[in-house]
Protein backbone atom coordinates (compact mmCIF):
# COMPACT_ATOMS: atom_id res chain seq x y z
CA UNK A 1 0.00 0.00 0.00
CA UNK A 2 2.68 2.10 0.85
CA UNK A 3 4.85 1.08 -2.62
CA UNK A 4 1.23 2.33 -4.41
CA UNK A 5 1.10 5.28 -2.75
CA UNK A 6 5.07 6.26 -3.51
CA UNK A 7 4.46 5.82 -7.03
CA UNK A 8 1.00 7.56 -7.50
CA UNK A 9 3.45 10.19 -6.03
CA UNK A 10 6.24 10.09 -7.84
CA UNK A 11 3.76 10.16 -10.91
CA UNK A 12 2.33 13.06 -9.58
CA UNK A 13 5.29 14.90 -9.83
CA UNK A 14 6.12 14.21 -13.22
CA UNK A 15 2.72 15.46 -14.46
CA UNK A 16 3.23 18.28 -12.41
CA UNK A 17 6.47 19.33 -14.35
CA UNK A 18 5.49 17.93 -17.54
CA UNK A 19 1.75 20.09 -17.25
CA UNK A 20 2.57 23.65 -17.75
CA UNK A 21 5.11 22.31 -20.72
CA UNK A 22 2.82 20.64 -22.61
CA UNK A 23 -0.21 23.68 -21.93
CA UNK A 24 2.05 25.92 -23.42
CA UNK A 25 2.47 23.80 -26.12
CA UNK A 26 -1.06 23.77 -26.91
CA UNK A 27 -1.12 27.67 -26.12
CA UNK A 28 1.16 28.04 -28.89
CA UNK A 29 -0.29 25.72 -31.09
CA UNK A 30 -3.81 27.16 -30.65
CA UNK A 31 -2.85 30.48 -31.04
CA UNK A 32 -0.57 29.82 -34.40
CA UNK A 33 -3.89 28.30 -35.80
CA UNK A 34 -6.23 30.92 -34.98
CA UNK A 35 -3.67 33.16 -36.72
CA UNK A 36 -3.19 31.07 -40.49
CA UNK A 37 -6.18 29.18 -40.19
CA UNK A 38 -9.14 29.81 -42.11
CA UNK A 39 -12.23 28.17 -42.73
CA UNK A 40 -14.45 27.82 -46.50
CA UNK A 41 -16.31 30.62 -47.30
CA UNK A 42 -19.30 29.27 -48.68
CA UNK A 43 -21.84 32.22 -49.41
CA UNK A 44 -20.28 31.79 -53.39
CA UNK A 45 -21.07 27.95 -53.40
CA UNK A 46 -24.63 29.06 -51.99
CA UNK A 47 -24.86 31.62 -55.13
CA UNK A 48 -23.63 29.26 -57.34
CA UNK A 49 -26.33 26.77 -57.16
CA UNK A 50 -28.95 29.08 -56.37
CA UNK A 51 -28.28 30.36 -59.60
CA UNK A 52 -27.81 27.06 -61.28
CA UNK A 53 -31.13 26.17 -60.01
CA UNK A 54 -32.66 29.57 -61.05
CA UNK A 55 -30.88 28.83 -64.31
CA UNK A 56 -32.87 25.00 -64.68
CA UNK A 57 -36.59 26.74 -63.87
CA UNK A 58 -35.72 29.54 -66.12
CA UNK A 59 -35.02 26.81 -69.26
CA UNK A 60 -37.74 24.81 -68.61
CA UNK A 61 -40.36 28.22 -68.39
CA UNK A 62 -38.68 29.00 -72.22
CA UNK A 63 -38.98 25.53 -73.32
CA UNK A 64 -42.75 25.33 -71.54
CA UNK A 65 -43.71 28.93 -73.86
CA UNK A 66 -42.21 27.45 -77.39
CA UNK A 67 -43.97 24.15 -76.75
CA UNK A 68 -47.28 25.59 -76.41
CA UNK A 69 -46.97 27.11 -79.56
CA UNK A 70 -45.25 23.96 -81.64
CA UNK A 71 -48.72 21.75 -79.77
CA UNK A 72 -51.18 24.40 -81.59
CA UNK A 73 -49.53 24.66 -84.54
CA UNK A 74 -49.77 21.09 -84.32
CA UNK A 75 -53.65 20.96 -83.92
CA UNK A 76 -54.38 23.40 -86.46
CA UNK A 77 -52.73 21.67 -89.02
CA UNK A 78 -54.06 17.96 -88.32
CA UNK A 79 -57.54 19.90 -87.94
CA UNK A 80 -56.03 21.81 -91.74
CA UNK A 81 -55.24 18.83 -93.33
CA UNK A 82 -57.75 16.37 -92.33
CA UNK A 83 -59.34 16.35 -95.43
CA UNK A 84 -56.43 15.48 -97.37
CA UNK A 85 -54.80 12.13 -97.68
CA UNK A 86 -51.80 13.36 -96.16
CA UNK A 87 -53.59 14.58 -93.48
CA UNK A 88 -55.35 11.84 -92.79
CA UNK A 89 -52.01 9.93 -92.03
CA UNK A 90 -50.95 12.17 -89.61
CA UNK A 91 -54.42 11.58 -87.85
CA UNK A 92 -53.32 7.90 -88.42
CA UNK A 93 -50.40 8.30 -86.82
CA UNK A 94 -51.78 9.06 -83.36
CA UNK A 95 -52.94 5.87 -82.72
CA UNK A 96 -50.55 3.73 -80.12
CA UNK A 97 -49.32 0.72 -81.52
CA UNK A 98 -49.67 -2.37 -79.55
CA UNK A 99 -47.17 -4.93 -78.74
CA UNK A 100 -48.38 -8.71 -77.97
CA UNK A 101 -47.47 -10.01 -74.54
CA UNK A 102 -47.17 -6.37 -73.31
CA UNK A 103 -50.76 -4.49 -72.35
CA UNK A 104 -48.52 -1.43 -71.17
CA UNK A 105 -46.99 -0.87 -74.50
CA UNK A 106 -47.95 2.24 -76.17
CA UNK A 107 -46.00 3.78 -79.12
CA UNK A 108 -46.69 6.14 -82.20
CA UNK A 109 -45.46 5.25 -85.54
CA UNK A 110 -43.77 8.12 -85.88
CA UNK A 111 -42.65 10.80 -82.78
CA UNK A 112 -44.58 13.99 -83.60
CA UNK A 113 -42.58 17.02 -84.12
CA UNK A 114 -44.48 18.76 -80.49
CA UNK A 115 -43.71 15.49 -78.45
CA UNK A 116 -40.11 15.51 -79.18
CA UNK A 117 -39.79 19.46 -78.42
CA UNK A 118 -41.44 17.65 -75.51
CA UNK A 119 -38.68 15.02 -74.92
CA UNK A 120 -36.02 17.65 -75.29
CA UNK A 121 -37.39 19.59 -72.62
CA UNK A 122 -37.49 16.66 -70.30
CA UNK A 123 -34.08 15.47 -71.13
CA UNK A 124 -32.61 19.48 -70.60
CA UNK A 125 -34.11 19.52 -67.21
CA UNK A 126 -33.11 16.20 -66.30
CA UNK A 127 -29.56 17.42 -67.22
CA UNK A 128 -29.81 20.75 -65.20
CA UNK A 129 -31.29 18.73 -62.25
CA UNK A 130 -28.21 16.47 -62.54
CA UNK A 131 -26.18 19.85 -61.86
CA UNK A 132 -28.35 21.39 -59.65
CA UNK A 133 -27.73 18.28 -57.33
CA UNK A 134 -23.79 18.56 -58.16
CA UNK A 135 -23.71 22.10 -56.85
CA UNK A 136 -25.66 21.33 -54.00
CA UNK A 137 -23.45 18.53 -52.75
CA UNK A 138 -20.38 21.05 -53.42
CA UNK A 139 -22.74 23.53 -51.24
CA UNK A 140 -23.28 20.69 -48.90
CA UNK A 141 -19.39 20.00 -48.17
CA UNK A 142 -18.44 23.48 -48.18
CA UNK A 143 -21.02 24.75 -45.86
CA UNK A 144 -20.69 25.80 -42.21
CA UNK A 145 -23.20 23.07 -40.85
CA UNK A 146 -20.83 20.36 -42.02
CA UNK A 147 -17.82 21.40 -39.64
CA UNK A 148 -19.66 23.47 -37.25
CA UNK A 149 -17.22 24.98 -34.49
CA UNK A 150 -20.46 25.02 -32.28
CA UNK A 151 -20.24 21.24 -32.46
CA UNK A 152 -16.40 20.76 -31.54
CA UNK A 153 -17.40 23.27 -29.05
CA UNK A 154 -19.90 21.49 -27.21
CA UNK A 155 -17.80 18.50 -27.14
CA UNK A 156 -15.21 20.52 -25.45
CA UNK A 157 -18.07 22.04 -22.84
CA UNK A 158 -19.09 18.04 -22.43
CA UNK A 159 -15.96 16.68 -21.48
CA UNK A 160 -14.99 19.55 -19.25
CA UNK A 161 -18.53 18.71 -17.46
CA UNK A 162 -16.96 15.74 -17.00
CA UNK A 163 -14.09 16.42 -15.93
CA UNK A 164 -15.49 18.87 -13.13
CA UNK A 165 -17.80 16.24 -12.66
CA UNK A 166 -14.72 14.25 -11.72
CA UNK A 167 -13.00 16.32 -9.81
CA UNK A 168 -15.86 16.91 -7.63
CA UNK A 169 -16.02 13.40 -7.10
CA UNK A 170 -12.11 13.56 -5.59
CA UNK A 171 -12.90 16.08 -3.50
CA UNK A 172 -10.40 18.65 -4.83
CA UNK A 173 -9.26 20.96 -2.38
CA UNK A 174 -9.63 24.71 -3.09
CA UNK A 175 -5.74 24.73 -3.04
CA UNK A 176 -5.51 21.76 -5.49
CA UNK A 177 -4.40 22.08 -9.43
CA UNK A 178 -7.29 23.34 -11.60
CA UNK A 179 -9.05 19.98 -13.57
CA UNK A 180 -7.99 20.57 -17.32
CA UNK A 181 -8.77 18.48 -20.13
CA UNK A 182 -5.39 18.81 -21.47
CA UNK A 183 -5.33 15.85 -24.08
CA UNK A 184 -9.26 16.28 -25.40
CA UNK A 185 -8.96 19.63 -25.71
CA UNK A 186 -6.05 19.26 -28.06
CA UNK A 187 -6.95 16.09 -29.93
CA UNK A 188 -10.56 18.01 -30.59
CA UNK A 189 -8.87 21.19 -32.10
CA UNK A 190 -6.04 18.57 -33.75
CA UNK A 191 -8.74 16.67 -35.36
CA UNK A 192 -10.87 20.13 -36.64
CA UNK A 193 -8.30 20.92 -38.25
CA UNK A 194 -7.38 17.75 -39.83
CA UNK A 195 -11.10 17.61 -41.50
CA UNK A 196 -11.31 21.03 -42.58
CA UNK A 197 -8.06 20.24 -44.41
CA UNK A 198 -9.99 16.97 -45.67
CA UNK A 199 -12.93 19.04 -47.04
CA UNK A 200 -10.82 21.68 -48.78
CA UNK A 201 -8.87 19.23 -50.05
CA UNK A 202 -12.17 17.57 -51.35
CA UNK A 203 -13.33 20.54 -52.73
CA UNK A 204 -10.82 21.79 -54.44
CA UNK A 205 -10.44 18.66 -56.04
CA UNK A 206 -14.06 18.20 -57.08
CA UNK A 207 -14.17 21.75 -58.40
CA UNK A 208 -10.83 20.65 -60.23
CA UNK A 209 -11.44 17.43 -61.85
CA UNK A 210 -15.42 18.85 -62.76
CA UNK A 211 -14.01 21.85 -64.55
CA UNK A 212 -14.28 19.99 -67.94
CA UNK A 213 -17.39 18.76 -67.33
CA UNK A 214 -19.09 22.50 -66.16
CA UNK A 215 -17.55 23.81 -69.68
CA UNK A 216 -19.63 20.96 -71.92
CA UNK A 217 -22.38 21.53 -69.48
CA UNK A 218 -22.60 25.41 -70.23
CA UNK A 219 -22.01 24.29 -74.15
CA UNK A 220 -24.43 22.30 -74.13
CA UNK A 221 -26.89 24.44 -71.97
CA UNK A 222 -25.91 26.85 -74.71
CA UNK A 223 -26.48 24.91 -77.70
CA UNK A 224 -29.95 24.00 -75.63
CA UNK A 225 -30.94 27.67 -75.26
CA UNK A 226 -29.68 27.93 -79.41
CA UNK A 227 -32.18 25.50 -80.34
CA UNK A 228 -35.04 26.62 -78.41
CA UNK A 229 -34.86 30.07 -79.80
CA UNK A 230 -34.43 28.48 -83.36
CA UNK A 231 -38.13 26.64 -82.44
CA UNK A 232 -39.23 29.65 -81.20
CA UNK A 233 -38.54 31.70 -84.15
CA UNK A 234 -39.95 29.29 -86.48
CA UNK A 235 -43.42 29.26 -84.62
CA UNK A 236 -43.19 32.91 -84.55
CA UNK A 237 -42.41 33.09 -88.66
CA UNK A 238 -45.44 30.56 -89.19
CA UNK A 239 -47.63 32.17 -87.06
CA UNK A 240 -46.50 35.65 -88.69
CA UNK A 241 -47.61 33.90 -91.88
CA UNK A 242 -50.87 32.95 -91.18
CA UNK A 243 -52.03 36.34 -89.76
CA UNK A 244 -50.02 38.73 -92.15
CA UNK A 245 -52.22 35.89 -94.80
CA UNK A 246 -55.39 37.80 -93.58
CA UNK A 247 -53.80 41.26 -94.12
CA UNK A 248 -52.99 41.16 -97.89
CA UNK A 249 -54.48 43.22 -100.14
CA UNK A 250 -56.05 39.65 -102.35
CA UNK A 251 -57.39 37.97 -98.77
CA UNK A 252 -61.20 37.60 -98.30
CA UNK A 253 -61.22 39.21 -95.01
CA UNK A 254 -64.07 42.06 -93.09
CA UNK A 255 -62.66 44.79 -91.58
CA UNK A 256 -63.16 43.64 -87.91
CA UNK A 257 -61.29 40.12 -89.03
CA UNK A 258 -58.36 42.36 -90.36
CA UNK A 259 -57.99 44.88 -87.26
CA UNK A 260 -58.29 41.55 -84.82
CA UNK A 261 -55.28 40.36 -87.01
CA UNK A 262 -53.28 43.21 -86.94
CA UNK A 263 -53.55 43.48 -82.89
CA UNK A 264 -52.73 39.60 -83.12
CA UNK A 265 -49.66 40.46 -85.20
CA UNK A 266 -48.04 43.43 -82.56
CA UNK A 267 -48.99 41.55 -79.93
CA UNK A 268 -47.13 38.47 -81.26
CA UNK A 269 -44.16 40.54 -82.32
CA UNK A 270 -44.11 41.89 -78.24
CA UNK A 271 -44.62 37.98 -77.10
CA UNK A 272 -41.61 37.02 -79.20
CA UNK A 273 -39.24 39.39 -78.18
CA UNK A 274 -39.71 39.03 -74.65
CA UNK A 275 -39.21 35.23 -75.44
CA UNK A 276 -35.58 35.88 -76.85
CA UNK A 277 -34.79 38.53 -74.44
CA UNK A 278 -35.32 35.72 -71.70
CA UNK A 279 -33.28 33.15 -74.05
CA UNK A 280 -30.74 35.96 -74.87
CA UNK A 281 -30.32 35.90 -70.69
CA UNK A 282 -30.82 32.23 -70.33
CA UNK A 283 -27.89 31.84 -73.05
CA UNK A 284 -25.41 34.18 -71.33
CA UNK A 285 -26.12 32.82 -67.67
CA UNK A 286 -24.80 29.28 -69.34
CA UNK A 287 -21.85 31.03 -70.90
CA UNK A 288 -20.55 32.63 -67.17
CA UNK A 289 -20.86 28.83 -65.38
CA UNK A 290 -17.20 27.65 -66.47
CA UNK A 291 -15.60 31.52 -64.95
CA UNK A 292 -17.90 31.26 -61.64
CA UNK A 293 -17.35 27.41 -61.49
CA UNK A 294 -13.34 28.11 -61.60
CA UNK A 295 -13.92 30.92 -58.96
CA UNK A 296 -15.26 28.61 -56.16
CA UNK A 297 -11.32 27.43 -55.86
CA UNK A 298 -10.55 31.13 -54.68
CA UNK A 299 -13.25 31.38 -51.74
CA UNK A 300 -11.41 28.76 -50.55
CA UNK A 301 -8.18 29.36 -50.79
CA UNK A 302 -9.11 33.31 -50.43
CA UNK A 303 -12.06 33.09 -48.61
CA UNK A 304 -12.57 36.80 -48.27
CA UNK A 305 -11.78 37.43 -52.03
CA UNK A 306 -13.93 39.27 -54.40
CA UNK A 307 -15.62 36.79 -56.83
CA UNK A 308 -16.96 38.57 -60.10
CA UNK A 309 -17.94 35.45 -62.28
CA UNK A 310 -19.91 34.36 -59.28
CA UNK A 311 -21.27 37.99 -58.63
CA UNK A 312 -22.33 38.19 -61.95
CA UNK A 313 -23.84 34.64 -62.95
CA UNK A 314 -25.70 35.36 -59.30
CA UNK A 315 -27.24 38.63 -61.28
CA UNK A 316 -28.41 36.98 -64.38
CA UNK A 317 -30.09 34.55 -62.45
CA UNK A 318 -31.71 36.90 -60.69
CA UNK A 319 -32.60 39.02 -63.98
CA UNK A 320 -33.87 35.47 -65.66
CA UNK A 321 -35.84 35.39 -62.69
CA UNK A 322 -37.76 38.80 -62.70
CA UNK A 323 -37.80 38.46 -66.25
CA UNK A 324 -39.91 35.63 -66.18
CA UNK A 325 -42.03 36.94 -62.98
CA UNK A 326 -42.95 39.87 -65.31
CA UNK A 327 -43.65 37.58 -68.44
CA UNK A 328 -45.99 35.85 -65.99
CA UNK A 329 -47.91 39.32 -64.62
CA UNK A 330 -50.27 39.85 -67.37
CA UNK A 331 -49.97 43.69 -68.77
CA UNK A 332 -46.83 43.51 -67.32
CA UNK A 333 -44.09 45.55 -69.36
CA UNK A 334 -42.27 43.60 -71.99
CA UNK A 335 -39.62 41.73 -70.92
CA UNK A 336 -37.37 43.28 -73.44
CA UNK A 337 -38.07 46.68 -71.86
CA UNK A 338 -37.05 44.94 -68.88
CA UNK A 339 -34.02 43.86 -70.04
CA UNK A 340 -32.79 46.31 -71.62
CA UNK A 341 -33.43 48.93 -68.31
CA UNK A 342 -30.98 46.76 -66.44
CA UNK B 1 -20.04 16.28 -76.74
CA UNK B 2 -18.17 18.37 -78.40
CA UNK B 3 -20.86 18.18 -81.16
CA UNK B 4 -22.99 19.78 -78.93
CA UNK B 5 -21.77 23.15 -80.06
CA UNK B 6 -22.03 22.88 -84.20
CA UNK B 7 -23.04 26.12 -85.68
CA UNK B 8 -23.07 24.78 -89.46
CA UNK B 9 -26.07 22.98 -88.43
CA UNK B 10 -27.86 26.80 -86.74
CA UNK B 11 -26.82 27.83 -89.98
CA UNK B 12 -28.49 25.52 -92.88
CA UNK B 13 -31.41 25.76 -90.34
CA UNK B 14 -31.45 29.74 -90.55
CA UNK B 15 -31.23 29.48 -94.05
CA UNK B 16 -34.33 27.23 -94.69
CA UNK B 17 -36.05 29.47 -92.14
CA UNK B 18 -35.53 32.23 -94.67
CA UNK B 19 -36.21 30.29 -97.74
CA UNK B 20 -39.25 29.54 -95.85
CA UNK B 21 -40.10 33.41 -95.03
CA UNK B 22 -39.28 34.15 -98.53
CA UNK B 23 -41.83 31.60 -99.92
CA UNK B 24 -44.21 33.34 -97.72
CA UNK B 25 -43.87 36.80 -98.42
CA UNK B 26 -44.44 35.90 -102.35
CA UNK B 27 -46.97 34.60 -101.80
CA UNK B 28 -48.23 37.33 -99.96
CA UNK B 29 -47.22 39.80 -103.15
CA UNK B 30 -48.87 36.86 -105.42
CA UNK B 31 -51.06 38.77 -108.20
CA UNK B 32 -52.50 35.38 -108.26
CA UNK B 33 -53.84 32.74 -106.55
CA UNK B 34 -52.52 29.66 -108.17
CA UNK B 35 -48.92 31.78 -108.01
CA UNK B 36 -50.37 32.46 -104.16
CA UNK B 37 -50.72 28.60 -103.99
CA UNK B 38 -47.48 27.63 -105.55
CA UNK B 39 -45.72 29.54 -102.94
CA UNK B 40 -47.74 28.68 -100.14
CA UNK B 41 -46.86 25.51 -101.01
CA UNK B 42 -43.19 26.14 -101.39
CA UNK B 43 -43.55 27.51 -98.00
CA UNK B 44 -45.09 24.81 -96.23
CA UNK B 45 -42.53 22.05 -97.69
CA UNK B 46 -39.66 24.36 -96.33
CA UNK B 47 -41.23 24.30 -93.00
CA UNK B 48 -41.79 20.34 -93.00
CA UNK B 49 -37.95 20.02 -93.85
CA UNK B 50 -36.90 22.66 -91.19
CA UNK B 51 -38.87 20.19 -88.80
CA UNK B 52 -37.45 17.36 -90.04
CA UNK B 53 -33.94 18.44 -89.53
CA UNK B 54 -34.58 20.19 -85.93
CA UNK B 55 -36.09 16.93 -84.80
CA UNK B 56 -32.87 15.41 -85.78
CA UNK B 57 -30.83 18.12 -83.82
CA UNK B 58 -33.09 17.63 -80.72
CA UNK B 59 -32.17 13.82 -80.62
CA UNK B 60 -28.95 14.65 -81.27
CA UNK B 61 -28.63 16.98 -78.34
CA UNK B 62 -30.76 14.59 -76.10
CA UNK B 63 -28.81 11.62 -76.66
CA UNK B 64 -25.25 13.25 -75.94
CA UNK B 65 -26.62 14.89 -72.67
CA UNK B 66 -27.28 11.39 -71.80
CA UNK B 67 -23.61 10.91 -71.46
CA UNK B 68 -23.06 14.34 -69.79
CA UNK B 69 -25.40 13.61 -67.44
CA UNK B 70 -23.85 10.27 -66.31
CA UNK B 71 -20.39 12.40 -65.99
CA UNK B 72 -22.47 14.77 -64.02
CA UNK B 73 -23.71 11.62 -61.78
CA UNK B 74 -20.10 9.97 -61.05
CA UNK B 75 -18.82 13.31 -59.72
CA UNK B 76 -22.00 13.90 -57.28
CA UNK B 77 -21.80 10.38 -56.31
CA UNK B 78 -17.76 10.94 -55.38
CA UNK B 79 -18.64 14.07 -53.62
CA UNK B 80 -21.75 12.29 -51.84
CA UNK B 81 -18.21 9.79 -50.61
CA UNK B 82 -16.68 12.59 -49.21
CA UNK B 83 -19.25 13.74 -47.58
CA UNK B 84 -19.64 10.80 -46.03
CA UNK B 85 -15.93 10.02 -45.16
CA UNK B 86 -15.81 13.90 -43.26
CA UNK B 87 -18.92 12.60 -41.26
CA UNK B 88 -17.86 9.44 -40.13
CA UNK B 89 -13.92 10.97 -39.16
CA UNK B 90 -16.56 13.35 -37.30
CA UNK B 91 -18.11 10.46 -35.51
CA UNK B 92 -14.19 8.54 -35.26
CA UNK B 93 -13.21 12.07 -33.37
CA UNK B 94 -15.94 11.98 -30.84
CA UNK B 95 -15.18 8.77 -30.05
CA UNK B 96 -11.29 9.59 -29.62
CA UNK B 97 -12.20 12.67 -27.70
CA UNK B 98 -13.88 11.00 -25.25
CA UNK B 99 -11.13 8.17 -24.68
CA UNK B 100 -8.80 11.35 -24.15
CA UNK B 101 -11.14 12.78 -22.07
CA UNK B 102 -10.49 9.75 -19.79
CA UNK B 103 -6.75 10.23 -19.68
CA UNK B 104 -7.25 13.49 -19.19
CA UNK B 105 -9.51 12.52 -15.69
CA UNK B 106 -6.68 10.11 -14.83
CA UNK B 107 -4.15 12.68 -14.76
CA UNK B 108 -6.23 14.75 -13.44
CA UNK B 109 -6.78 12.57 -10.81
CA UNK B 110 -2.37 12.26 -10.73
CA UNK B 111 -2.39 15.87 -9.97
CA UNK B 112 -4.55 15.90 -6.87
CA UNK B 113 -1.94 13.63 -5.51
CA UNK B 114 0.09 15.69 -2.87
CA UNK B 115 3.76 14.55 -3.22
CA UNK B 116 4.45 13.20 0.37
Amino acid sequence: MTNLRQSRTRWAGVVRSFFPIAAGMMGVLLFAGCATWRTVNEDPFRDFAGSVEALRDGADKALDFSNDWAFERYVGELAEHSTAAEGQGAIENLLFLTKPGDPFYAQLRETPHYLKLRQFRERLWALNSGYVRYTQLLTDLAGSQLLAKGDFEKMAEDLNRNIEDAAGALELGPGDPRPRGLFSTLAMEVFRRYLESRRQEDLQRAIQENQPNVETFAVAGQRAVQLAALGLRHEYDLRFAALARVLTPRADSSARERESAARELVALDRQFLDQLAALQTLSQAYSLLPAAHRELSSAITQPDSFRTAVRALYDEARRLGRLYQRLAEKGSPSAAEAASSH
Amino acid sequence: MSKIGMDDKTAILQQIEDEMNKAFSLERAASDEAQAKLFHEKGEALSKEHDRLFDLELEAWSGESIDLLSRIDTSAEQLNEDLEAIRQGLAKAEHLVSALGKLDNFLNELLRIKPS
